[in-house]
């Protein structure tokens, strides 16, 4: 028998099934959930944002001021060179008549045009990795007498950007409220288990157990308990987001743009890892302070 | 008298100890006494006289309103906490109510207070399981304590005690529960201990047992203490 006792492992010294223990577990996957959701959203939109922010760069339109209905033709050839010599990895694409007419219908309406309208001619840029220099086009086509507008999307960008950063600043304000209620949370159960195992206590210290060993059995135990909790509740959030990604109702089935940037990565799992493992010493912190202050009160107390 | 100047051949020295709960009247009042180094002492007296409460000053759970309590020579009125705790750590305790944790088994329990001084499990395998088997527990040492007679909780508690060879043993009417051979077995285990240098004081009503050894006698009465068991 003192052989197997010996081949044995020690027991835990703080029971592991108290009373509350599930709804504490609960809280915690909760917690974990929203927060590892969170982290998910914030990273996602940074993402959507910085591949939306990158087409939107990488892309211009040129608006030909034609001088007369007469030289529409050569106008629009000049700048066309020109934009080819000056723009060699560049896609150019000139816009007919038509096309550029077309573009007016949303503010015009489907009324016919007058033939005279000076409408611009347009031309778009497309690069595959340069953003593109507005004002380096402008002034090749200035010397080459072409009068010209370069729409290079800069303004829609930077509100996106603007855009983007409110959200990962929310999303990890969100993430760190979480957090913050974590940490409480295991402050409050420390200190109830330190009531309901008063017992327990007293014999260890009779056994003259120091507060710090005491203490670091409340440690052990919330550690064990938040990183089971943040394991599943991550878990959660890995699984809703996937099916948030998967648009299973077929609400946005035309933005396969946004829900490809939007779905996980590796770089997010290991996000979530860390998450698990900084949300598990949060856990473990807030029992292990709140464990030596309560025992500290107490045996000045004595 | 404070540790500066007092013979540390007294393990427990009270001077002048008084205990009060709150503003309520003392327990304790104006107790002197001393356990030399190495003696064995019954400390009796009826019930409510104050037993356990003085020896629950003696192994620190409770402090004085007034008076020193010198234990080792150490002052114990200035100490650290963790001083405090390895002071305990030499003292062996056996309670009235057993205070068995309840989701250990008997050898855990039995073998806490050298879990707690951070021994391998190995090196204390084998003092606790013939410890066990000594008291009459080898065949219990993976049961539960709800499981366990009152006599069988008593004898853990006394092998919790004294597994660790503490240099001083407060045990509280640790025969109470038990039969009288048990009883008697028991405190051979209590005078081998003192034959090895722990330092014993028993609390307890039995006379038969006080009379089985030749140990020195403080009776408490009205929250006074005296030697002796007529005094």
């Amino acid at each position: 028998m003192a052989r197997n006792i010996q081949n044995g492992s020690a027991q835990a010294l703080l029971p592991e099934r108290m009373k509350n223990t599930r709804a504490l577990l609960c809280v915690l996957v909760i917690m974990a959930f929203l927060a590892a959701l969170s982290m998910l959203f914030a990273r996602g939109a940074a993402r959507l944002s910085a591949d939306w922010r990158a087409q939107l760069t990488n892309s211009a339109t040129v608006q030909v001021m034609i001088s007369s209905a007469d030289s529409r033709g050569e106008e629009m050839k000049i700048a066309q060179e020109t934009l080819q010599n000056l723009l060699t990895d560049t896609k150019i694409t000139p816009l007919s008549d038509v096309q550029a007419k077309n573009l007016l219908k949303p503010w015009l309406g489907n009324t016919s045009l007058p033939a005279d309208l000076p409408v611009p001619g347009l031309i778009t840029l497309e690069s595959a990795n340069n953003a593109l220099p507005a004002a380096q086009i402008k002034t090749a086509l200035s010397a080459q007498g072409i009068l010209a507008n370069i729409d290079d999307h800069t303004r829609y960008a930077s509100g996106l950007k603007r855009t983007s950063r409110g959200l990962v600043f929310g999303s990890f304000v969100i993430l760190i409220l979480l957090l913050i209620a974590s940490l409480a949370v295991n402050v409050f159960a420390t200190r109830a288990s330190l009531i309901a195992q008063k017992d327990i206590i007293n014999v260890l210290v009779q056994v003259g157990a120091s507060n710090k060993f005491i203490a670091r059995l409340f440690i052990e135990q919330a550690a064990r308990r938040a990183l089971v909790g943040a394991i599943i509740g991550a878990g959660f959030a890995i699984v809703t987001w996937i099916i948030f990604s998967a648009n299973p109702l077929g609400t946005l089935k035309d933005s396969g743009l946004v829900w490809n940037k939007l779905s996980t990565s590796l770089g997010d799992t290991l996000y979530l890892i860390a998450l698990c493992l900084f949300f598990t010493l949060i856990c473990a912190m807030a029992a292990g302070i709140s464990a030596l202050t309560q025992l500290s009160k107490e045996r000045r107390s004595l | 008298m404070t540790s500066q100047n007092q013979d540390i051949k007294d393990i427990v020295h009270f001077d002048r100890v008084s205990l009060r709960y709150g503003r309520g009247p003392e327990i304790l009042s104006d107790v002197n006494f001393t356990l030399p180094q190495g003696s064995f002492t019954f400390l009796t007296g009826p019930s409510g006289a104050g037993k356990s409460t003085l020896l629950k000053l003696s192994y620190l759970r409770l402090l004085p309103s007034r008076g020193l309590i010198n234990l080792f020579g150490t002052d114990t009125s200035r100490l650290a906490s963790a001083d405090q705790q390895a002071l305990k750590r030499r003292i062996g305790v056996v309670l009235q109510d057993f205070h068995l944790i309840e989701h250990l088994s008997v050898f855990e329990n039995v073998a806490l207070s050298l879990r707690v001084a951070g021994l391998p499990r190995a090196q204390y395998t084998n003092d606790v399981t013939e410890l066990l088997q000594w008291v009459g527990l080898g065949h219990r040492m993976q049961a539960f304590p709800p499981t366990l007679s009152g006599g069988e909780k008593q004898r853990a508690a006394i092998a919790r005690a004294v597994i660790a060879k503490p240099d001083l043993l407060i045990a509280d009417e640790p025969t109470g529960n038990v039969d009288p051979v048990i009883g008697r077995r028991l405190l051979r285990l209590f005078a081998e201990m003192n034959r090895m240098g722990t330092t014993v004081i028993i609390a307890t009503h039995d006379v038969d047992l006080i009379t089985e050894i030749d140990a020195r006698i403080l009776r408490i009465e009205d929250g006074r203490v005296y030697k002796g068991l007529n005094q």
